[in-house]
């Protein structure tokens, strides 16, 4: 099954979406990382950021790009993500299911 | 502090060479903005610590999407699930019809078709190659266990062996293929 046929993102892709969507042009692991743990409290590791975004990245969600290395970093370039079409498209897709569940929920408790 | 080469290393291996450089680099990065806001000490116990989280979250999400969507995983846990069905068979069949029960009886084998086409099934709706890999490992089994044994088989028992795991297993592909289609 692929997200084409409708599948709902992880609640991990889909911090780690929102988040780049978020960041814009600054979309590294370190500033990725920052904006799900200012936001939400979640204190990600690195290891969870970059196999979620390789996990992201080969369902063609989001793209990468390498930026100029330098020496705060030890001499390492980032590693800067885009999201796609297929991306943002996910995003909406769990997005809107969420929003319709919270709003069953809030029916169920108007009527109760 | 050089980053612990074994644990570079692993990571690499775990994540590729472009993402651990990535990663090592964030964490180069982030180590220096702590080095400033809470000492060198502080700095280095963080990045000790971060470093070996990271790996061990990566190589848990790393070995479950590996389960997860590797097809021979989850064509290995069909055939142990044959398995299971042709001992539960054999114990049924044992207690109401003991003919039918004996390693060597091709009805029994027949029997077990509608079971083999129901894993084969179940196991294509996680991955659309498990059922086929799954009627190629049963096919081997079958070929291996009809001209190595020494044990005299009818030959209706070695058709039936040769042709219902795989022919079961193709019927469990096309439903699941069908019902894929039909959603």
């Amino acid at each position: 099954m692929t997200e084409r046929d409708g599948t709902l993102l992880g609640t991990l892709e889909h911090l780690i979406l929102l988040a780049v969507l978020a960041l814009g042009t600054d979309a590294y692991g370190m500033t990725i990382r920052d904006e799900i743990h200012s936001r939400t409290g979640r204190d990600l590791s690195f290891g969870t950021i970059y196999v979620t975004l390789q996990r992201l990245e080969a369902k063609g969600m989001v793209t990468a790009s390498m930026g100029a290395p330098t020496p705060e970093r030890g001499g390492r370039a980032k590693r800067f993500f885009k999201i796609t079409t297929d991306g943002r498209r996910a995003v909406r897709r769990s997005q809107g299911a969420l929003t319709a569940m919270t709003a069953a929920w809030r029916d169920a408790r108007a009527k109760s | 502090m050089a980053p612990p080469n074994l644990i570079d290393r692993a990571l690499s291996c775990l994540l590729g060479d472009e993402y651990c450089v990535a990663l090592m680099g964030d964490l180069a990065e982030e180590r220096a903005h702590r080095v400033r806001a809470d000492g060198p000490h502080q700095a280095a116990s963080w990045y000790r610590t971060e470093i070996c989280r990271s790996f061990a979250t990566a190589l848990c999400l790393r070995l479950a999407d590996t389960v997860r969507s590797a097809p021979w995983s989850i064509a290995i846990g069909a055939y142990v699930l044959v398995a299971v069905l042709e001992v539960t068979m054999r114990l049924l069949l044992s207690r109401v019809w003991p003919d039918a029960a004996q390693p060597a009886s091709a009805l029994r084998i027949v029997g077990e078709l509608p079971g083999i086409a129901l894993i084969a099934y179940v196991a294509g709706r996680f991955d659309r190659r498990a059922p086929l890999l799954l009627g190629a490992m049963m096919l081997l089994a079958a070929v291996s266990i009809t001209t190595l044994s020494t044990e005299a088989m009818s030959t209706a028992f070695i058709i039936a062996y040769l042709t219902i795991g795989p022919g079961g297993a193709v019927l469990g592909a096309l439903l699941s293929r069908a019902r894929r289609t039909a959603a």
